[in-house]
């Protein structure tokens, strides 16, 4: 894991609670399902530095990926994101190449 | 654990950060999953897909997921083989060799798949490194002053297998030209197989072998095929 926000992920796992027993109401097909993404994938507030250091310096994003912005409308609950490999896998002889496939 | 890779511009892939310059002709991304049941891998792809993802992501194609009754009839499936540069474990020959076994005792047509030197996997990993190293580089590790992890440090590449597709002197709009018409011919004729053999579905191995001790993995040949093809065949089935 790379970046949690836990406590984020619990109070949104609450009210997706109060929707459904309070209200009776699913917000999506993914109602309540915990889903872990990539470092690479954005969330407001939380830092994306891709396993680089240097990117500790970036402030956290301001908005989210479009699929994060998806699945929180389909009602997951997002709590961590995961590593990604230094360079994102590739690197050439003569030096680095970051690329994300 | 099962990873499905979509095809590209499926999955909403925008508004993510990545170390590279965009926008430069090459291999596209796909964002896909890890599921513990192929039917979570199809909840997620049809509740994205079905969830209108053109409305989040410019490049998201707006077609609705397929739903596809297969039928009784039996499948043409393709087995790819074993490239000579990237020798299978034999934990892994012998799953696909179950596997083909399985496969024909349930009655699907098995067609083991004769590739040119032009569309093997060899080549296509040269292609696929060509695209990745011919942009300009930013050294976002060095930046730092932290190490690279060992598996990086190794700078495996599929380079050993033969020289680049394209020259590596030429200007940059030329390397885009000459990249452009490599990987077409490559994907041309990787149609030819599609149609000439009827296939349905092509079943190979993902990897030469299976986990490694940590850190050591390098160079991933037998799914970056797939990422340079892109292509969107279907089951002539359906």
């Amino acid at each position: 894991m790379t970046e949690t926000f836990f406590p984020q992920a619990l109070e949104r796992a609450r009210f997706l609670d109060e929707c459904l027993q309070g209200e009776g109401r699913v917000v999506g097909p993914l109602h309540g399902l915990p889903v872990s993404i990539k470092d690479s994938f954005c969330v407001k507030g939380v830092q994306s530095t891709i396993g680089f250091v240097s990117f500790l310096e970036h402030p956290p994003s301001s908005s989210n990926s479009a699929l994060v912005d998806m699945l929180l409308g389909l009602g997951a609950v997002l709590y961590v994101k995961t590593n990604v490999p230094q360079t994102m896998m590739v690197s050439a002889v003569h030096g680095l190449q970051p690329y994300v496939y | 654990m099962y990873g499905f890779k979509p095809t590209t511009d499926r999955i909403p892939f925008g508004g993510q950060v990545s170390g590279a310059m965009e926008g430069l002709p090459g291999l596209k991304p796909s964002a896909g999953l890890l599921a513990t049941s192929l039917d979570d891998v199809e909840l997620f792809m049809s509740t994205v897909i079905d969830g209108d993802p053109w409305r989040y992501d410019v490049t998201a194609v707006a077609t609705p997921w397929q739903r596809v009754d297969l039928g009784p009839s039996p499948l043409t499936i393709g087995v790819l083989s074993e490239d000579p540069h990237y020798p299978l474990h034999p934990s892994i020959r012998r799953c696909l060799q179950n596997a083909v076994k399985a496969l024909a005792g349930k009655g699907h047509h098995i067609v083991p798949l004769h590739v040119a030197p032009e569309q093997s996997v060899s080549y296509s990993n040269r292609v696929a490194f060509q695209y990745l190293t011919y942009g300009p580089h930013v050294d976002h590790v060095a930046a730092s002053g932290e190490p690279l992890v060992s598996s990086v440090a190794k700078f495996a590449s599929p380079m050993f297998t033969g020289p680049f597709p394209v020259n590596p002197d030429l200007d940059v709009f030329s390397t885009i030209e000459q990249l452009h018409r490599a990987k077409h011919r490559l994907c041309e004729l990787w149609r030819q197989t599609w149609l000439q053999d009827k296939l349905d579905v092509i079943l190979a191995p993902a990897a030469q072998c299976t986990a490694v001790p940590h850190d050591t993995f390098g160079w991933p040949p037998y799914t970056m095929l797939w990422n340079v093809l892109d292509v969107r065949f279907t089951c002539p089935q359906v």
